[in-house]
C-alpha cells in the first residue's frame, strides 16, 4: 500500500535525522582532519579580510560597495559556501563516488526514493558547528565594527528568499554536472568545475557584472543568485520584487530538469561491474 | 500461478506454489565505445552494441535456492542485477513479486536484498551496528525486532563480537558477514547473492555457506546466487541456471546436472612402483599423470572390471572413485555451448 503524503514526509523526515546523525559520527571518527579544516578555514578567512583591508585602504567604494557592505557581502558568501559544504558538495561528491565504484547499487536497492536519498545522503552539521563559527567571528567583529549600510526588513526577506532558491539552484546545476558520471564514470574534474561556477559569483558584487554575464548568471547559469543578488537585495541597492520571482522561476525550473535528468541517468545507468 | 498438492495427517492441502520471478525473452544490449583515434572519439564516438543478455526467459519459484552459473562475461550479474532492477532490460519482461523492478517501488524493495562480494554497503568508518541502526530506520524496523533479529544473525554467523568495531579495520571475511546481516536484517523474501564468498577464506566461506543454506531451510527465504565457487552452488543451490553468451544453456536442478555426468567416473590409481602410462591408455583417457599415481577417465560401467584388472595385473597400493567434479561438468557444459 503506498503511504499517504504525511507519512512519506515522516518517513523522509525520520531517514534525514539518522542520516545527519550517521554523517557527524563519520565526521568525529578523524579529529586531525576536522583541526586541519578548522585551521584552514580560519588561515583563509583571515587571508581575505587581510586583502579586503588592503583593498579599501586606497579605495572608498568597490561597484558601488562601501568596505562594510563588502564584508557583509563576504559573510552572505561564506553563509553559502559552509551551506554548500555541509549539505550541497558532499553529496555531489558521494554520488559521483557512487556511480563510478557501483556502490549506487545497494543504495538504488533499498526501500528509499533514491534522487531524494542522493540529495541529503549527508548532511554534516557538525561541520557548521565545528568550522564555522570559528572561521566566521572575525568577520563577524569587522563588520560591527565598521557597520556603515541601511538594511530593511523587506529587503532582508528578500534576499532570504533569493539565499534560499539561489541555493537550490545552484544546488540542482551542479548535481545535473554530476550525472554526467552515469555516461562517464568520471566526475572529479566535472565536480570541481561545478564548484568554481557556483563560488564564481561570491566575491564580486552583483552590480559589478556586465549585463549579458547578469542575465546568464542569472538563469542558464545561476551562480549570482544565492550572495551577489541576495545581499544586493539585503542592501536595497536592488528592490525589484521580479528578480525574486525569476530566482524562483529558474529554481523549479532546475528542479524539474534534475528530476529528468535523474531518471534519464538512471536509464543509462551501467552499474560498475563486480 | 502453479499449484503443488502435500499431504497432510487427515487429508490433503493445497499449496500456493507461487512464481516470484517471471522473465521473458529479457535482453541487454549494452552500447560499447569502439577503437578510435583521440579525436575522433572526442568529436565522433561510435559504439558498437553488445549483447550480454540474449531473450532469456525462466520462472522461479517462492522458496526456490538458484545459481546462476556462467564464465566471466556471460551474462549473470547482468541478468541478477536487472531482477534487481539496478539495469534497465534492453527487450522484454520481468516481474519480480509481481512488481517491475525498474519501477523500484517500496513494497517491492522492502521485499528484497542485494548482497555483493565485492561492495560494501556498511560506512567504512563506522562501526557494523552504527550502519545497521540506519538500516533499521531506513526498513522501519521496531527496536525490539531489530535487537532479536542482530542477536540471531551476529550468534548464527559468529560475529558479535566485531559488531562494534569499525568496517576499516574488520578482515573480509568478517566485514562479508557484516554485510550478510545489514542485508537480512528486514527479513526479506528473495535474497539475491553475487559472488559472495569471492575472496574469503575456507573458514569463512563455510561459514557463510551453512547460513545461507540455513536461510533458505528455516526462513525459506528464496535465494538466487552467482559464483564460481563449485562448493557454494553445492551447498547452497538446489537448482542450476547456466549461462553462457547470454543464452541459458542449461537449467534445471543441480542432480540432474550431476546424473548427466554420471555414466563416467574417474579412477585415481597409486602403485608401489613407477607404471608407464601406455601401459593403462587402453583402460580409459589418462587424465593426469605422477611417479607413483594416474587418474582415469573411464565409463562408469566399466569401473568394475577397470578395478579388476587393475588388481590382477600390478601392484596397487590404493584406488581412489570419484564421480567427476562439479567444477569440471560446468567447464564442459561451457566448452561445449560456446
Amino acid at each position: 500500500m503506498k503511504p499517504s503524503v504525511f507519512e512519506e514526509i515522516k518517513i523522509r523526515w525520520v531517514v534525514l535525522k539518522a542520516n545527519t546523525m550517521f554523517s557527524v559520527k563519520e565526521s568525529l571518527v578523524y579529529s586531525l582532519n576536522n583541526w586541519g579544516g578548522l585551521a584552514s578555514t580560519v588561515v583563509y578567512m583571515v587571508t581575505y579580510l587581510v586583502f579586503l583591508s588592503a583593498i579599501f585602504g586606497r579605495v572608498e567604494t568597490l561597484a558601488g560597495y562601501n568596505y562594510s557592505e563588502i564584508l557583509l557581502l563576504t559573510l552572505v558568501s561564506q553563509l553559502n559556501f559552509y551551506l554548500a559544504w555541509v549539505w550541497s558538495i558532499r553529496n555531489l561528491d558521494q554520488l559521483g563516488e557512487d556511480v563510478k565504484t557501483g556502490k549506487l547499487d545497494l543504495i538504488l536497492t533499498k526501500p528509499l526514493p533514491a534522487l531524494w536519498y542522493m540529495t541529503f545522503q549527508k548532511v554534516n552539521l557538525f561541520m557548521l558547528v565545528f568550522e564555522m563559527w570559528p572561521a566566521t567571528l572575525p568577520l563577524v567583529y569587522l563588520l560591527i565594527k565598521n557597520a556603515d549600510f541601511h538594511i530593511s526588513l523587506w529587503g532582508t526577506f528578500l534576499g532570504l528568499l533569493t539565499f534560499i532558491f539561489g541555493s537550490i539552484a545552484i544546488h540542482c546545476f551542479q548535481f545535473v554536472l554530476t550525472l554526467i558520471s552515469f555516461w562517464t564514470g568520471e566526475y572529479r574534474g566535472l565536480n570541481g568545475l561545478s564548484y568554481q561556477i557556483a563560488f564564481f559569483g561570491d566575491a564580486i558584487p552583483l552590480e559589478a557584472y556586465p549585463k549579458r554575464i547578469m542575465s546568464l548568471g542569472l538563469t542558464a547559469i545561476p551562480f549570482l543568485a544565492h550572495t551577489a543578488l541576495t545581499t544586493s537585495l539585503v542592501l536595497g541597492k536592488t528592490t525589484s520584487v521580479n528578480w525574486v520571482l525569476l530566482t524562483f522561476m529558474v529554481m523549479i525550473a532546475f528542479i524539474i530538469i534534475k528530476v529528468k535528468m535523474w531518471n534519464l541517468a538512471l536509464r543509462h545507468y551501467s552499474s560498475a561491474s563486480s | 500461478m502453479e499449484f503443488g498438492v502435500a499431504p497432510l495427517f487427515f487429508g490433503i492441502v493445497v499449496i500456493n506454489m507461487e512464481n516470484i520471478i517471471k522473465v521473458k525473452n529479457l535482453t541487454k544490449i549494452y552500447q560499447v565505445p569502439t577503437k578510435q583515434s583521440f579525436w575522433r572519439s572526442v568529436f565522433f564516438a561510435k559504439n558498437m552494441p553488445l549483447v550480454a543478455v540474449d531473450k532469456i526467459s525462466f520462472s522461479i519459484e517462492e522458496g526456490e535456492s538458484v545459481a546462476l552459473l556462467g564464465p566471466n562475461g556471460a551474462g549473470k550479474t547482468t541478468t541478477l542485477k536487472m531482477l534487481t532492477g539496478l539495469l534497465y532490460p534492453s527487450d522484454g519482461d520481468i516481474k519480480v513479486l509481481g512488481f517491475t523492478p525498474t519501477d523500484r517501488k517500496r513494497e517491492y524493495l522492502k521485499q528484497i536484498a542485494l548482497v555483493m562480494g565485492n561492495k560494501s554497503g556498511l560506512s567504512w568508518d563506522l562501526s557494523a551496528r552504527q550502519s545497521f541502526n540506519l538500516f533499521k530506520t531506513i526498513y522501519q524496523i521496531t527496536e525490539e525486532d531489530f535487537e532479536n533479529r542482530l542477536v540471531e544473525l551476529t550468534k548464527l554467523l559468529d560475529a558479535e563480537k566485531q559488531l562494534d568495531t569499525p568496517i576499516r579495520k574488520l578482515s573480509l571475511g568478517q566485514r562479508l558477514k557484516m554485510e550478510l546481516i545489514g542485508a537480512i536484517l528486514h527479513r526479506p523474501k528473495l535474497l539475491f547473492l553475487d559472488e559472495p564468498t569471492i575472496g574469503l577464506d575456507v573458514v569463512s566461506k563455510r561459514r557463510i555457506r551453512n547460513f545461507l543454506r540455513y536461510l533458505h531451510d528455516k526462513e525459506k527465504t528464496t535465494i538466487i546466487l552467482t559464483s564460481h565457487e563449485m562448493a557454494d552452488i553445492e551447498m547452497v543451490s538446489d537448482r542450476v541456471m547456466v549461462i553462457n553468451q547470454g543464452k541459458i544453456v542449461f537449467d534445471d536442478s543441480l542432480e540432474k546436472l550431476l546424473h548427466k555426468y554420471q555414466d563416467k567416473k574417474y579412477l585415481t590409481v597409486t602403485f608401489y612402483k613407477p607404471v608407464k602410462r601406455v601401459k593403462l591408455e587402453k583402460l580409459g583417457e589418462v587424465i593426469s599423470s605422477k611417479e607413483l599415481s594416474h587418474t582415469l577417465e573411464i565409463p562408469k560401467a566399466n569401473q568394475g572390471k577397470v578395478m579388476a584388472y587393475l588388481t590382477d595385473n600390478f601392484e596397487v597400493d590404493d584406488i581412489d572413485v570419484r564421480s567427476i567434479p562439479l567444477d569440471e561438468i560446468i567447464e564442459d557444459l561451457f566448452n561445449t555451448t560456446k
